[in-house]
């Protein structure tokens, strides 16, 4: 038996978080974005003019909602589904296995389904109406592989952030989650404070990965959680 | 059979100190397994042997560490020492070993968003032998709602949907903590036959913790006493309940009756005077007792379990012992 896949199979038999809730999450906010498109254009005309559009293309809606939703469902999903992985006979290294198997089928599925809509969103002029939704710098301002890459880095870097303070809490309580926090957010502001220190390098690579930029550090980050939520994990009790 | 209280080390039902090496790899064995949680010490040296195929009831008071040691049996929750095989095998991180296992917690956590459907599209996953002709039953006979999400479900309800699992798991080692928590006596009794069903047709290991021990006596083979985070007596509960005498009636004809014998513990009720000796009459008393309008009868395990003091809590978990309790005695 694939020990794994009994925790991937449980994570994939709630269809609703692991496989619809990105798709919706885009359709949802593609279809405010249009709205408010919508509303602009009486005032502006539609299509809307290029500087109207820059201000959807700038908000950055859609990356921040499917982070909010990510980092909390998993956040939830290694919490409770541990215990019931443990209760079914499941070992710690099969559960996180499985779980991040999981975690890379719901990103793939965003980063496709986004992938599919800058398509139609390209085809049809902006939703006919000159909206940016997927056409955005954090997305690659159109650049299909770079969208792809873009979506799959953040929905993996939110997920894994979830599932790293998710086991935290489970490991070793509450307090340590926001030992965690405030430890994550102290190390960000170091790099940051390097990155700023060594400014030249810093413009230099970001010139050299461009429209790539958001998407490595997305990727670094994931990387990083996924390896502290598996370290973690071998210490979680139910 | 002795069993003395004040003495925290394991005794077999034949009186002697159970042995801390298993005889036979089979089933599960710890030795010297303690847990601490902090400063506090739940399990303290823990010396079991459970063979296969037998069903165990697990009692002690609240406290004493009956869900800690299902726990750390299924690795669970880390023990502080000491050694845990089942089948010989180290079951820590052993997904060999542990895939025949099933322990739903009686707090067992759930998804919030997951409803009974959802752990049942899983289930076949996790167990080869799962039952789901039996878990559809089990669901029907419990009236569990499908559609409703699991923590919305009522303490009963959880209750017997953590049964449903256990017993379709077919799992060879299956743990049940306090399986009859919300459950009315009508859904008790169908667990019960249930579980008697089951392990008629296919044998396993059960180790059942429960404080209501008449209504499960019957279910039992052998029984686990917890004390203060040991193992204070594991005996044949056949033995257990032979070890001891009720002896009822009017308070003087009692207490002149059972003056020469070992009283383990007394209680009255108004003139009604229940007396518990130790061993069995000979047929010559059994005369005697009736001749003086006693009733003469062989205890509940319940009644022996508290007269033994495991269910009284200032003596169950780490408080001061209880003087007449801990001079108890049985033997036979």
């Amino acid at each position: 038996m694939n020990y794994p896949m009994r925790s991937f199979r449980l994570y994939m038999s709630h269809r609703t978080y692991a496989i619809y809730v990105a798709p919706v999450m885009f359709l949802a906010v593609l279809a405010l974005t249009v709205i408010a498109g919508l509303i602009t254009g009486m005032v502006t005309g539609l299509p809307l003019p290029p500087e109207a559009a820059t201000t959807f293309s700038g908000m950055g809606m859609l990356v921040s909602v499917l982070i909010g939703f990510f980092i909390s469902s998993s956040a939830l999903a290694v919490n409770r589904t541990f215990a019931t992985v443990l209760a079914f006979g499941g070992t710690r290294r099969d559960f996180w296995m499985g779980s991040a198997m999981g975690f890379g089928v719901t990103a793939l599925i965003a980063a496709v389904f986004a992938t599919a809509l800058l398509g139609i969103e390209e085809l049809t002029n902006g939703w006919f109406i000159g909206v940016p939704v997927f056409g955005t710098p954090l997305l690659g301002n159109g650049d299909y592989l770079i969208t792809f890459v873009a979506v799959l880095a953040y929905s993996l870097a939110a997920l894994f952030t979830g599932a790293a303070f998710g086991t935290i809490f489970r490991a070793f309580g509450a307090t340590a989650v926001t030992m965690a926090i405030i430890g994550a957010v102290l190390i960000v502001a170091g790099i940051v404070a390097v990155l700023v220190w060594q400014r030249e390098f810093t413009i230099q690579a970001a010139i050299d990965l461009g429209h790539w930029l958001p998407s490595v550090l997305a990727a670094a980050f994931a990387l990083v959680c996924l390896l502290v939520s598996y370290v973690t994990n071998k210490k979680a009790t139910v | 059979m002795t069993v003395t209280t004040t003495d925290p080390t394991t005794r077999s039902a034949a009186g002697a100190p159970v042995t801390s090496t298993p005889e036979t790899s089979a089933g599960i064995a710890l030795q010297g397994v303690t847990k601490s949680f902090g400063k506090t010490e739940v399990l303290k040296g823990i010396d079991l042997h459970l063979k296969p195929g037998k069903v165990y009831g697990l009692l002690g008071a609240n406290g004493v560490g009956k869900t800690t040691l299902m726990s750390v049996i299924c690795n669970h929750t880390f023990r502080s020492s000491g050694r845990i095989t089942i089948d010989g095998e180290e079951p820590a991180e052993n997904a060999r070993i542990l895939e025949r296992t099933c322990f739903v917690h009686e707090d067992q956590r759930w998804h919030d968003d997951y409803l009974v459907d959802h752990i049942l599209r899983a289930l076949p996953h996790f167990y080869r032998d799962w039952q789901p002709d039996l878990a559809e039953r089990l669901l029907s006979r419990f009236s569990i709602p499908r559609k409703t999400p699991l923590k919305k479900l009522s303490r009963g309800q959880r209750s017997a949907f953590a049964v449903c699992i256990s017993l379709a798991s077919r799992a060879e080692y299956t743990f049940l903590d306090e399986p009859y928590l919300g459950l009315d006596p009508t859904s008790r009794n169908i667990f019960y036959e249930e579980l008697m069903r089951e392990v008629a047709e296919r044998p396993r290991t059960i180790l059942m913790s429960t404080h209501l021990i008449d209504e499960a006596a019957n279910l039992m083979e052998e029984v686990v006493l917890m004390r203060r985070g040991r193992i204070e007596l594991h005996a044949d509960v056949d033995e257990v309940t032979s070890s001891m005498t009720a002896i009822r009636g009017i308070d003087e004809a009692v207490d002149g009756f059972t003056a020469p014998y070992d009283v383990v513990s007394s209680q009255s009720l108004g003139r009604i005077h229940s007396v518990l000796v130790k061993g069995a009459l000979a047929p010559d008393e059994r005369a005697r007792a009736e001749a003086l309008h006693l009733s003469v009868e062989k205890p509940g395990l319940q009644e022996i379990v508290a007269a033994l003091g495991i269910l009284d809590h200032a003596v169950a978990q780490n408080l001061p012992q209880n003087s007449e309790v801990s001079e108890a005695g049985v033997t036979s």
